[in-house]
This record gives C-alpha cells, structure tokens and sequence, in this order.
C-alpha cells in the first residue's frame, strides 16, 4: 500500500496553465482561448510525469449572441445600422470553434518543467449578408481547418512548501508562440477569410504566466494570471494584447474525484490591422478591428476523476459567460466545453 | 453534441465506480532490483532548515526512506524503522528519512514518533526527481560501495525475515570489521 503521487491531486495545477496558451483562435476573439481552458486547473497530472506527460484536451466554442458593448443585439438590426444601399453588409450569425490541442511536458529537473502544445484547430461561420441591392440571404462559409499555432512554455516553480501536496506554491512561466498555424485561407472569390477564422496568426508572440497555489486540503485554491504580448503577423494582421486573471478553487471530493469552479476574467486589447489586408469595415463586421477587443468574465464549474492505480485522469468543463463588454459589434462566447484526458508515466 | 456531452459526464463519472478497486490492506514488501548504479548525491536540508549535503555513500550500508506526513502507510512504518536502526546502527547500517513535505508539517509530526535517526525534508522534491520516486514511501538500499541495489516501493515490513536476510546479506561480516 502507498501513496501514488499522480492520485494526491496537488500540483496539477500546473496544465491549467498550459492549456491558457493553446488557444490559437484567442487572438482572433479575445475571449477564446485564453483562461478558458484553465479548467484543467487542477487537472491531470501531466506534468507531474516521471518522464513524460501528455494531455489531449478538446474545446468546443459555441458563439451566437452578438454584443454592442454589454448589450445584446440581432444580427439584422447590426444590418440594419450600418448597411448602405448599393454596398453589401455581413454579420456572422452563428460561429463554431473546435480545437483539439496535444499537450506534453517534460520535467527537466524538480523546478523546471518544458511543455509543448500543438493544436488543431477547425472553425466553421454562417453568415448573414443583405446585397447592395436590399436582398438579404444566410450562407454558410467554408470550414477551415488545420494545424494551429504550435507554443512552447518553460515552468518554474519558484517556491513550495512541499514538493507534493503541497500547502502553498509559486511558479512563474514564459514561452513562445510559434507561427505554425497559416493566416492565408481565401474566400472563393479570392478575398482573405476574416483574421479570427484563420488558423494562426503567423506571429512571434511572447507568453508569461503566473500561478500562485493555497491548499486547505480538500481544498485547494489558485490564482492565475497570464500575459499574452502579441506581435504584428505576416499578413500585417496584430492581435491585440490579452491580459487574464483566473481564481479557481477546487474540492476533493473523493480519492479520485474533484468538483471545481472558476472566475476567469480576460482583457484584450484592439486589434491593428496594419497593411488593411483584413480590413473591410464598410461590407463586413468582422472585418473591422473597431470591432475587437474586449472584457469578458467567465464561470467554469468542472470535474476531474482520476483513474485508480495510474496516471491518468479524465477532465470536463463549463465555461459560461457573466458579463461581456466589447468593443463595437462583435460575436461573443455562449459557451464552452472543455474535455481533457491526460497521463503521467 | 449534447448526447455527446451526457455521454462523457457518465463516463466521467461512472469511471472511479467502474475501474477503483479495493486496495490491498495488508502490507507486503516487494523488493525491486536496481541497476547498481552510483547513488544519487542528496543536497536536503535538516528539519530545522540548514543544509544537508551527502554526496558519497560509501563505506556503510545506506538506507533511503522516502516518505511525507500526509502519507497513512508511511507513518506505519517509523516503529519498524526505529528497530531496525536499532539493531544494525553499529553494524554498518545508516537510515536517512527523507520527507518529501514542508518543513512546518515535519517539525509538527516528528514529536509524535519516536525515532532517532536523521530525518532530512525535500522541500523542492530534488531527491525525489533524482530518486525517480513516483510514490509513498519508497525505499531504496545502497551498498557499501555506493550503488543503488534494491527499491521498494509501498509499506515495507522492515523486521520480517527476508527484509532483515537482505539487509544483512549487505552488512559487512564481523571479519570485515
């Protein structure tokens, strides 16, 4: 009889951290991506691995309502305020996101973990447009999908109490994310698909991640907080800036089963569009970086279980949006669910 | 994708129910051979915060205990311990405690157990990484020349008969003194 690391629950914070990054579409709509993943928080012990963990984690965005700042507004009465005779006007009407990303870490010694994040990304947008003419018609745009960008991420812990199950802990994390994911998917008339439905932001940006533990075991709580510099792309296409805050807490309810929520607050700024290249604000709402940039806040309830006798665990979660403040117009989060299975060896 | 949503929460939760098997009770000691190689060098630090370095284990019989406060089956191990220190302490034998915990949680727990040999914390879980410990308690046994020779990983019954033949078997003889 003894007691197995991957099943004490206390350092797995650490994925939460991970999965904050492997967002790729988070530049496209500030709110995605982002913390909202910080469901694992607490979940999988991947980078609690001897010598290698690796999580799969799945994120399915569903996104409908359309805000102007905290109001909710129709798609046809956002047409009906900026449409000109004689000039088409689009309004995305229902977007979906899913993203599966494979996340492995690599514990360099006992302070240092390296982690790897590659995600695919696919995203799917009906649209509405009313033709210069007056004729309005739903269509439904090509899915794109493809590899995202890929991120890697240096962790290290720069204080604990205990190196398991510990009552408190610091680590600070930075990383890179890498241009992998293309920019230059184009319409069939030959016009560049909005920046948020591109698969990457062929951008060098810059990752910092905070992560402060407390644990009153069986309760374990964390503030998160992350810093997403975001760089001009290929394209000429610059996400803005996201600035994240996460508190979450955490219930052991059973050896094997922990019940969680979390208040995630994210911030991103306006987006720079610097050659136009993505930019047509008099036909398209989307493309238009008036429209971005925004402050959302998020309530994630969650379950972990972990498999007996393994390393391994099983992760879901439940992003739900409190309070949504944009900038112009844009297309928000109703939901999202997050489902992780990850494994230690 | 809601039926595919339900049909997860039920995995999710019917899993534990589905695959957690009653654990075994009653200690066994299973003995794991190493590969002999040299000992990792401990860089601890004492209960009381100051430095603790071991970089050469030869010339005795070492054994590493790897254990936490938190830990139910360590903490059944330590009147065991106490014998066996007792017993082979001036034969050749070192026992070094090794508390995977904060040193607040170990200085709270030592007063509750009577032991007298060293007992070292691993505040940043070095020893464990080195060790390649992956759970509670772990034991490892290092000869006299300093090579890593066997493991056990769980409750070990340190005065049964085969525990006590092996560690012997590591002593040296009274020719040897």
């Amino acid at each position: 009889m003894y007691c197995n690391f991957l099943n004490k629950g206390a350092t797995r914070w650490l994925l939460s951290s991970i999965l904050i990054f492997s967002s790729n579409q988070v530049f496209a709509m500030g709110e995605c991506g982002l913390s909202c993943c910080l469901a694992g928080a607490n979940s999988s012990g991947v980078t609690l691995a001897k010598n290698f963990g690796l999580a799969v984690q799945y994120e399915y965005s569903d996104m409908v309502t359309i805000r102007n700042g905290t109001n909710s507004v129709t798609p046809d009465q956002v047409i009906d305020q900026h449409w000109n005779m004689g000039s088409s006007y689009s309004v995305p009407t229902k977007m979906i996101m899913e993203k599966l990303s494979f996340i492995g870490a690599y514990p360099v010694n006992e302070r240092w973990q390296i982690l790897g994040i590659v995600p695919l990304v696919r995203n799917q947008m009906d649209m509405r447009q009313k033709s210069g003419m007056g004729m309005v018609m739903n269509m439904t745009m090509d899915t794109i999908s493809g590899l995202g960008d890929m991120s890697a991420l240096a962790l290290y812990t720069a204080y604990t109490d205990a190196p398991v199950r510990p009552k408190e802990r610091l680590t600070l994390g930075f990383g890179v994310k890498m241009p992998t994911g293309s920019n230059d998917a184009r319409k069939s008339n030959g016009d560049l698909v909005h920046a948020m439905m591109q698969l990457g932001s062929e951008s060098w940006d810059g990752l910092f991640t905070l992560n402060y533990m407390r644990a009153w075991y069986p309760l374990v709580t964390q503030v998160n907080a992350f810093y997403h510099l975001t760089t001009e792309g290929d394209g000429g296409y610059e996400f803005g800036n996201q600035y994240g805050v996460d508190v979450v807490g955490r219930y052991q309810v059973s050896n094997y089963v922990n019940l969680g929520l979390e208040a995630n607050v994210i911030h991103a700024d306006r987006d720079k569009d610097h050659n136009g290249n993505f930019s047509a604000p008099v036909t398209s709402m989307v493309d238009n970086t008036a429209n971005t940039g925004l402050t959302s806040v998020f309530v994630s309830p969650g379950i972990q279980v972990k498999i007996p006798d393994s390393g391994g665990s099983v992760g879901l979660k439940y992003q739900h949006p409190v309070r949504q403040d944009v900038n112009g117009y844009q297309q928000v989060l109703d939901g999202r669910w997050l489902a992780t299975v990850s494994w230690a060896w | 994708m809601v039926k595919h949503c339900l049909l997860f929460v039920v995995l999710v939760v019917g899993m534990p129910a589905l695959s957690a098997s009653p654990t075994a009770s009653s200690p066994s000691t299973s003995w794991s051979t190493e590969d002999s190689r040299p000992a990792p060098s401990l860089h601890l630090t004492e209960t009381d915060g100051s430095p603790y370095v071991t970089e050469d284990f030869t010339g005795n019989i070492t054994l590493i205990h790897f254990w936490a406060t938190w830990c139910v089956p360590c903490r059944h191990e330590f009147p065991d311990l106490q014998a066996l220190w007792e017993r082979y302490r001036n034969k050749g034998l070192q026992i070094i405690a090794v508390a995977e915990d904060s040193h607040e949680a170990v200085k709270e727990y030592l007063p509750e157990i009577d032991i007298s040999f060293p007992v070292l914390v691993d505040q940043y879980g070095s020893g464990m990484h080195d060790y390649r410990v992956i759970g509670l308690p772990t034991s490892y046994l290092i000869d006299a020349q300093g090579r890593l020779l066997y493991s056990a990983i769980g409750r070990v019954l340190w005065m049964e008969k085969d525990t006590l033949k092996r560690i012997e078997g590591l002593l040296p003889t009274t020719q040897d003194y």
